[in-house]
């Protein structure tokens, strides 16, 4: 019934697609982290607080699909569109599907760690702030000694949530043709006509994935993070 | 040192303070005490506008203070919560250093030297590596109080400082605002303890629905026969 032995020989290809969805997690991962932590700095500064609404708003309430389609097919030629008509430049942009990728996960993931991380400073007791209010520390120093290293250790099991839902949901870059674990199993298939056998081997290799984060992620809130709390 | 002229303050339509005029001069230790929701908190949060008072003027030093110079009188002005708001992050090393290295702009060394003898005065330096979460409520005040008195202050502002504590805790944690009486330090003191309010201020103040009762040197004070004063007196007295 099953034909394990007929994708041994790829078990190889398939494997290296493993290193795909780790960069595109991991980039767009750091990249939407730092993102999310600007955002909550001018969130408290006050400043551009229509613009940031939009951001979120705009990257939460659209598909991702659609975001990467826009930013690999769409957005491209727009700009070179309005270079070429307003300055004359005769040149097409062009993103590679790695790079619209990481674009596009990192602004989306940007958007939900914001509001990750503002839940996570809201749940700083307010007497704390007004604390290092009263001794005149700085709105500066207060983000960054108190409101963003307690509100990302509030946050840290949000965080790893996002981090597994980055490496599972990457796997629509299939659709750009970037080579990820999703798209080196739709090959095998391809190549073998065996659907379950390289579905499972990227399944088993997913879980795993996503098995060791969440397992690295406790350890860390155990061993590190929550040591001031018990 | 410190006027405060006509301050008023509101919560949207409730009013919780009406007109207050006040004067504090340089090393006197003032305490005030009145019924809850007498505005006596809010009072001490618009000196150092942690409320921002909706009407009047504070002068502090000669310098009336707005949302523009607040920082730079902070430093000045140390204040102790009832709730205690350490930086739960922080050991109690880290909480009296803090300020020291942020805004006092001491070296790490410096903070440290500073903040471990502002610990020993509060006989804490035992617990300088202890987080918050591991200290006892008394324990966690006089951390507090260190890291007020660990910036020179000229004023502190206590607000109900004990009134947070488990009972057996409440002691250890006057004696150490006590032994402030004999320095040099401004203090104004928000409390419900009237027993520690007359051994340790020379002038007490009444606040009733947002305005000064009574407002005299603490001799005279338990001699008034205003009668909102001797109704507060009773009640607390017959707890």
């Amino acid at each position: 019934m099953f034909q394990f032995d007929a994708i041994i020989p790829w078990l190889s290809y398939l494997s290296q697609g493993t290193l795909m969805t780790l960069a595109l997690a991991f980039f767009s991962a750091s990249f939407g982290l730092l993102i999310a932590v600007m955002v909550n700095y001018l969130r408290q500064t006050g400043k551009l607080a229509n613009v940031l609404a939009f951001y979120i708003d705009l990257f939460r309430g659209t598909p991702l699909l659609l975001q990467l389609s826009m930013m690999y097919y769409a957005i491209p030629r727009l700009i070179s569109g309005v270079l070429n008509s307003v300055f004359g430049l005769e040149m097409m942009l062009q993103l590679s599907p790695f790079q619209a990728a990481i674009i596009t996960f990192s602004l989306n993931s940007g958007a939900y760690v914001s509001e990750i991380i503002r839940a996570g400073m809201a749940a700083i007791p307010k007497g704390e702030i007004d604390a290092a209010k009263s001794l005149g520390v700085s709105k500066w120093h207060i983000f960054k000694d108190i409101l963003l290293p307690v509100g990302l250790r509030n946050s840290f099991p949000s965080l790893i949530n996002e981090l597994i839902t980055l490496i599972k949901e990457s796997s629509i870059v299939s659709l750009i043709g970037l080579l990820d674990l999703m798209r080196r199993q739709q090959i095998v298939t391809a190549q073998t006509f065996l659907y379950f056998e390289p579905l499972l081997v990227v399944g088993i290799i997913y879980y795993t994935l996503v098995k060791l984060i969440s397992f690295t992620g406790r350890l860390v809130e155990r061993k590190w993070l929550y040591a001031y709390r018990t | 040192m410190l006027t405060v002229h006509n301050l008023s303050h509101a919560f949207e339509d409730v009013e919780v303070l009406k007109g207050i005029d006040l004067t504090i001069e340089k090393g006197t230790k003032t305490a005030i005490i009145g019924p809850s929701g007498s505005g006596k908190s809010t009072l001490l949060k618009c000196l150092n506008h942690l409320v921002i008072p909706t009407q009047g003027d504070i002068v502090y030093q000669g310098t009336p203070i707005t949302q523009e110079n607040v920082m730079r009188i902070r430093p000045h002005m140390a204040m102790v919560f009832q709730g205690f708001e350490l930086f739960s992050h922080m050991t109690a090393l880290k909480n009296v250093t803090y300020a020291l290295e942020v805004v006092h702009q001491k070296s790490k060394e410096e903070a440290e030297k500073i903040a471990l003898d502002a610990l020993k005065e509060v006989g804490l330096e035992d617990k300088k590596d202890a987080y918050p979460m591991h200290l006892s409520g008394g324990q966690k005040q006089r951390v507090a109080i260190a890291r007020a008195l660990a910036t020179k202050p000229e004023m502190i502002l206590f607000d109900e400082p004990t009134s947070a504590l488990d009972p057996e805790m409440v002691a250890e944690v006057l004696t150490v605002i006590e032994a402030l009486k004999s320095k040099d330090v401004t203090i104004l003191l928000v409390t419900h303890e009237i027993g520690f309010a007359k051994a340790m201020a020379d002038r007490m103040i009444f606040m009733k629905e947002g305005e000064i009762i009574v407002d005299q040197p603490t001799s005279d004070f338990f001699q008034s026969d205003h009668p909102d004063l001797t109704q507060f007196l009773s009640k607390i007295y017959h707890a």
